[in-house]
C-alpha cells in the first residue's frame, strides 16, 4: 500500500482576465501505512491544495496522484472504491466538519453504509460504537445520540476520525486536524492519532503550520513554500540539520516557552 | 523608526494607584432565550501604568469576557450582567453611564483583536481609518503626518502607500498592524490585546508581536495581552493571570508563575504545553477526573 | 502505551438556566414568542373553517335569500345583491384564497429549491446556465402575463396559479443558490465528497437541509403576497368569474359600498388577518432557524 504524488502541478486557472495561480508546483511524496508524514508549510504554501489532490477531491493539473501505482484518474470503479475505502480525510474542525442536522451515529453510520463495511442497523451501530470505543468517546452509547453542538472542540475532532477509521483505513490525510484546539485538547487528540498508529498500522499525512507538534509526531517531513516543496527529509535531519534557508526561518519563529522577548 | 517620530509621550504617565483595578468582577451572558452563562466569577486583577500584564487560559475560561469588561465592550444587553468593580483611572466604571464608557474608548483604552478583517471598515482607506481614531479634542491639523507616524508605529513601511489601501488589498500581518496603529492612534493609557496573533503564522506572529512589544515600550502603554498559547504570553509580559473556568486560579509575576506554578490547573496545563514541544516528554493532556476534582474543590469553596 | 486519562471540553463557566442541552431548538424558540403562538392559532383556524366550513356553511350560490340583508341572527354576515348567504361566500372564497395563496408558495419553493440548490452546489458552467435561466425568468412581469393570460385563455384560476408561480421562483432560487454554495464550501460536504458519497446524496442529505432556512421563511411570506395579488386581481375583475375568492367577493361588493358595508368588510377583515398571519409566522420562523438572531453570542 503506497499513496503517493509524482510531480503533482496544480494550476487554479483564475476567472476572466486575472492571472491563473500555481498552487502546487512539481510535489513529489510518499506515505506508507504505519508512517507518519508531516507536511508542514505557511498560508498560501499550497500545502492544502496538495491534501485534497492527496484525497481526490482536487484533480491534478498535471503529473499524477497514485495509489498502489496506479493514478487515480486512470482507476476504474472498482479501484477507485477500494482507494475511497483506504485512505481517509480528517479535516479542520471548527467552521463545520460535521453536518449540524446528524446525530453522531448518523455522522459515522452512513460512511459505514456507503462502503457496506456493515449491513443491517444491529451491525451498523455496532460498527459505530467500536469506532467511538477506538477513539476514547466511552461508553460510546452516550454519544449515539448527540449533535455536534452538544459537544466539545475534542469531542468533534474525536468523532471525524471516528468516522475515518470506521473505514478500517491505511491512510488518512489530516488538513489542521489539531490547529484550533487548546494545547491539553490537541495533546490528547495527537496522542490518539499516534495510538491508532501503533496498534491499526494507520499511515498519516498531517498537514500543519505547526512547527513543535510535527516535531513530537511526526518521522518524515515535507515543507512546503509557494507552492513548491523546498525540503523534504527525516524529522531529525530537518529539525536539527535543515539545510533550506525557509525551514530556518520557520524554525526559528515557532514559539516556546523558553523564548524570551522577542525583538 | 527614530525617536523623533514620538511626541514625549515614553514616560509612562504620572499619577498614583494603578491604571485599571478589577475586584471582585462576576459577568453574567445569556446564551439562549432563558439559560445564560456565568462567564466570569469573581475576578480580581489590576494593571499599574506601564505595566504588561497576560491573561492565559483554555477556550471558555472567561478571558475574552474580562478584557472586553476592561474595554466596556461587553454586548450591550439588559441580559448582560455585570457585577463588582471596575475601576480606571481612578473612576467606577460598573454601572457608569454609556457616555463615561465613550470617553474610555475614544481616549484610555484601545483594543486589538484577532480577526482584524471584522474590525476594518472593508470600503474606507486604512489613512481614514487611522485617522478618524484620533480622539475629536486632540489638534487634528497634522493629521496626514499623524497617520504615516502611526502606521509606521505599528511597523509598518511605506506608509503613505499603505494609507491609501483598502483592508481587503494587505495581506494578514499587515492588516494586524493597521489594527495596532488605530489602537494607538489615540495615543491609549492602556491597549487590551485580544489573541492579536493567533490568527497568523508563525514568522508573521513573531514580527507581529516584536512590532507590538516595540511600539507598547515607546509609548509607555500598558498592556494587558490575553492568550490561550502561554508561549506567547511568556514573552511579552511582567506579571500573569491563570483564568479558569471562569476564575482567576494563579497570578503572579510571568517568570515565576512558568517556573513555580502553585496551582495544579496551572501545572497540568503548562506540563500539556510542554509535552506539545519538548522531546522525551509523553504527549499529556488534563484528565477528566483532575477537572472533575477542581470542579469539586470549587463546589466545597476550597481554594 | 501510558493513558493519562481522556480530555474533555475545558468546561465552560457553570451554565444555568432551565432547560438542559435541548434548550435552543428552533422549535422552542418559535413557540416561545406569544405573538406567533396567537397567529399560528389565528392560521390554523382560518384554514380549518376554509376547508370544513363550506361543508356546513351553507350553499354559496342560492339566491333563494331576500338579497342585501345586513347581518342578523339568520344571516350571521348578511346577504349579498343577488340573494346569497354571505357567510357561506366568505367561507367558500377564504378556501379558494387560501389554496392560491398555498399552491403558489409550494410551486415557487419547490422550483426555487431545486434550480437554486442545483446552481449553488455544482457551480461552474452549470451555473452560469441557470443564472441565466433566473434571470430570464425574473424579467417577466408576472402581472402583466397574468393580465394577458386572462384576455386570452379567461381567467382560469389555475392558469393565474400557475404563472404567480412560475414568476415567483426565481427570488426564492437566488436566496437557495446563496445558501447552497455557502454550504458547498463547509467541512462536512467535502468530507463527503472524500468519502465517496455519489453527488446527488450530498445535494440531498447535507446541502438542501442546511441551506433550507431562509428558503422556509420566504416561502411563508409568499403565502401572503400571492394571497394579496389574486385578491387584487380579483379586485380589479380578472379573477375567475365562476369561483369565489376573497378578491371576487371584494369586487362584487365594489357598487355596493355606500349601502351593504359588510360586503367589503369581511372579506377585507379575512384577506388582512391572514396575510398578518404569516408574515408573523414567516418573522418567527426567521429568528427561530437563524441563530444569529436575537442571541447574544
Amino acid at each position: 500500500m503506497l499513496l503517493e504524488a509524482v510531480r503533482a502541478c496544480k494550476t487554479f486557472r483564475a476567472r476572466r482576465g486575472g492571472r491563473s495561480v500555481d498552487a502546487v508546483i512539481d510535489a513529489s511524496l510518499q506515505v506508507r501505512p504505519g508512517e507518519f508524514v508531516a507536511i508542514v508549510g505557511e498560508s498560501g504554501s499550497g500545502k492544502s491544495t496538495l491534501a485534497r489532490m492527496l484525497l481526490g477531491l482536487v484533480p491534478v493539473t498535471s503529473g499524477s496522484v497514485e495509489f498502489d501505482g496506479v493514478a487515480l484518474a486512470s482507476m476504474d470503479r472498482q479501484r477507485w472504491n477500494g482507494y475511497r475505502r483506504h485512505v481517509q480525510a480528517v479535516l479542520q474542525d471548527p467552521a463545520g466538519s460535521l453536518n449540524p442536522r446528524k446525530t453522531v451515529a448518523t455522522a459515522v453510520g452512513e460512511v459505514v453504509r456507503l462502503h457496506r463495511i456493515a449491513e443491517g442497523r444491529d451491525a451498523v451501530r455496532r460498527a459505530v460504537c467500536d469506532a467511538l470505543d477506538l477513539v476514547g468517546m466511552t461508553p460510546p452509547e452516550a454519544y449515539l445520540g448527540r449533535y455536534p453542538h452538544e459537544l466539545s472542540g475534542g469531542q468533534r475532532q474525536r468523532v471525524l476520525i471516528a468516522r475515518a477509521i470506521v473505514l478500517e483505513p491505511t491512510i488518512i490525510v489530516a488538513d489542521e486536524a489539531v490547529s484550533a484546539l487548546d494545547a491539553s485538547v490537541k495533546a490528547g487528540v495527537l496522542r490518539l492519532m499516534d495510538d491508532l498508529r501503533r496498534r491499526l498500522g494507520v499511515g498519516y499525512v498531517f498537514i500543519t503550520h505547526d512547527l513543535p507538534v510535527v516535531n513530537k509526531v511526526a518521522e518524515h517531513v515535507y515543507v512546503m513554500k509557494s507552492g513548491e516543496i523546498v525540503e523534504h527529509g527525516d524529522k531529525d535531519q530537518i529539525f536539527d540539520a535543515p539545510r533550506h534557508p525557509y525551514t530556518m526561518t520557520l524554525l526559528a519563529a515557532a514559539p516556546t516557552l523558553a523564548t524570551g522577548r522577542p525583538g | 523608526m527614530s525617536s523623533e517620530l514620538l511626541t514625549g509621550t515614553t514616560e509612562p504617565r504620572a499619577g498614583g494607584g494603578p491604571l485599571v483595578r478589577v475586584t471582585d468582577l462576576n459577568v453574567c451572558l445569556p446564551t439562549g432565550v432563558r439559560s445564560e452563562v456565568e462567564a466570569v466569577r469573581s475576578v480580581s486583577l489590576h494593571v499599574d501604568r506601564g505595566e504588561r500584564v497576560g491573561v492565559v487560559g483554555e477556550s471558555g475560561s472567561g478571558k475574552t469576557v474580562t478584557g472586553r469588561a476592561i474595554a466596556g465592550l461587553l454586548p450591550t444587553s439588559p441580559r448582560v450582567r455585570v457585577r463588582g468593580s471596575i475601576v480606571l483611572e481612578g473612576r467606577e466604571m460598573v454601572g457608569a453611564p454609556p457616555q463615561a464608557w465613550d470617553a474610555v474608548r475614544t481616549r484610555t483604552v484601545g483594543m486589538i483583536f484577532q480577526d482584524p478583517l471584522t474590525y476594518l471598515n472593508p470600503v474606507m482607506t486604512i489613512g481614514r481609518q487611522v485617522a478618524e481614531a484620533v480622539p475629536a479634542g486632540r489638534d487634528r491639523s497634522g493629521q496626514d503626518g499623524d497617520v504615516g507616524r502611526f502606521l509606521a508605529l505599528a511597523g509598518l513601511e511605506d506608509v503613505d502607500e499603505v494609507a491609501r489601501r483598502f483592508p481587503h488589498e494587505l495581506s494578514g500581518g499587515m492588516r494586524q498592524r493597521v489594527l495596532i496603529a488605530v489602537a494607538i492612534a489615540k495615543t491609549p493609557d492602556l491597549l487590551v490585546a485580544d489573541e492579536p496573533t493567533t490568527a497568523l503564522d508563525a514568522t508573521v506572529q513573531k514580527r507581529v508581536l516584536a512590532t507590538l512589544d516595540e511600539t507598547v515600550r515607546r509609548l509607555g502603554t500598558s498592556l494587558v495581552l490575553i492568550s490561550h498559547d502561554i508561549a506567547v504570553v511568556a514573552g511579552m509580559t511582567d506579571r500573569i493571570y491563570v483564568m479558569y473556568a471562569g476564575r482567576v486560579v494563579e497570578s503572579g509575576p510571568t517568570a515565576d508563575v512558568l517556573d513555580a506554578p502553585r496551582h495544579a490547573y496551572t501545572r497540568a496545563l503548562l506540563r500539556s504545553v510542554r509535552s506539545l514541544t519538548d522531546d522525551g516528554v509523553e504527549l499529556y493532556s488534563i484528565p477528566d477526573s483532575l477537572r472533575a476534582s477542581w470542579a469539586r474543590e470549587e463546589v466545597s469553596g476550597a481554594p | 502505551m501510558t493513558v493519562h486519562g481522556t480530555e474533555t471540553a475545558p468546561p465552560v463557566a457553570g451554565t444555568t438556566g432551565a432547560g438542559g442541552r435541548r434548550e435552543e431548538t428552533p422549535t422552542r424558540i418559535f413557540f416561545r414568542k406569544p405573538l406567533a403562538i396567537v397567529f399560528l392559532v389565528v392560521m390554523a383556524l382560518m384554514t380549518l373553517v376554509a376547508l370544513l366550513g363550506p361543508v356546513f356553511g351553507g350553499d354559496p350560490v342560492s339566491t333563494a335569500h331576500p338579497p342585501m340583508q345586513p347581518p342578523s341572527a339568520a344571516y350571521p354576515l348578511g346577504t349579498d345583491h343577488l340573494g346569497r348567504d354571505f357567510l357561506a361566500r366568505v367561507l367558500h372564497g377564504g378556501r379558494l384564497s387560501l389554496f392560491v395563496g398555498f399552491a403558489v408558495a409550494l410551486l415557487s419553493m419547490t422550483l426555487g429549491v431545486l434550480i437554486g440548490g442545483l446552481a449553488g452546489y455544482y457551480g461552474g458552467v452549470i451555473d452560469v446556465a441557470l443564472v441565466k435561466v433566473i434571470e430570464f425568468f425574473q424579467a417577466i412581469p408576472g402581472l402583466v402575463l397574468v393580465l394577458v393570460a386572462a384576455a386570452i385563455l379567461g381567467a382560469n384560476i389555475f392558469i393565474i396559479i400557475a404563472i404567480m408561480g412560475l414568476t415567483g421562483w426565481p427570488g426564492v432560487a437566488r436566496i437557495m443558490r446563496a445558501e447552497a454554495a455557502r454550504v458547498a464550501q463547509l467541512g462536512y460536504v467535502e468530507f463527503a465528497r472524500a468519502a465517496g458519497f455519489p453527488g446527488r446524496r450530498i445535494l440531498v442529505s447535507d446541502v438542501l437541509p442546511n441551506s433550507m432556512a431562509p428558503v422556509v421563511v420566504s416561502t411563508t411570506m409568499t403565502v401572503g403576497m400571492a394571497i394579496l395579488a389574486e385578491s387584487g386581481l380579483a379586485f380589479l375583475g380578472i379573477g375567475d368569474a365562476n369561483r369565489a375568492t376573497w378578491g371576487s367577493l371584494l369586487n362584487d361588493a365594489q357598487p355596493y359600498l355606500n349601502s351593504a358595508w359588510w360586503m367589503a368588510l369581511f372579506p377585507g377583515i379575512c384577506i388582512f388577518v391572514v396575510v398578518l398571519a404569516v408574515n408573523m409566522i414567516g418573522d418567527a420562523l426567521n429568528d427561530a432557524l437563524n441563530p444569529t438572531i436575537g442571541r447574544v453570542k
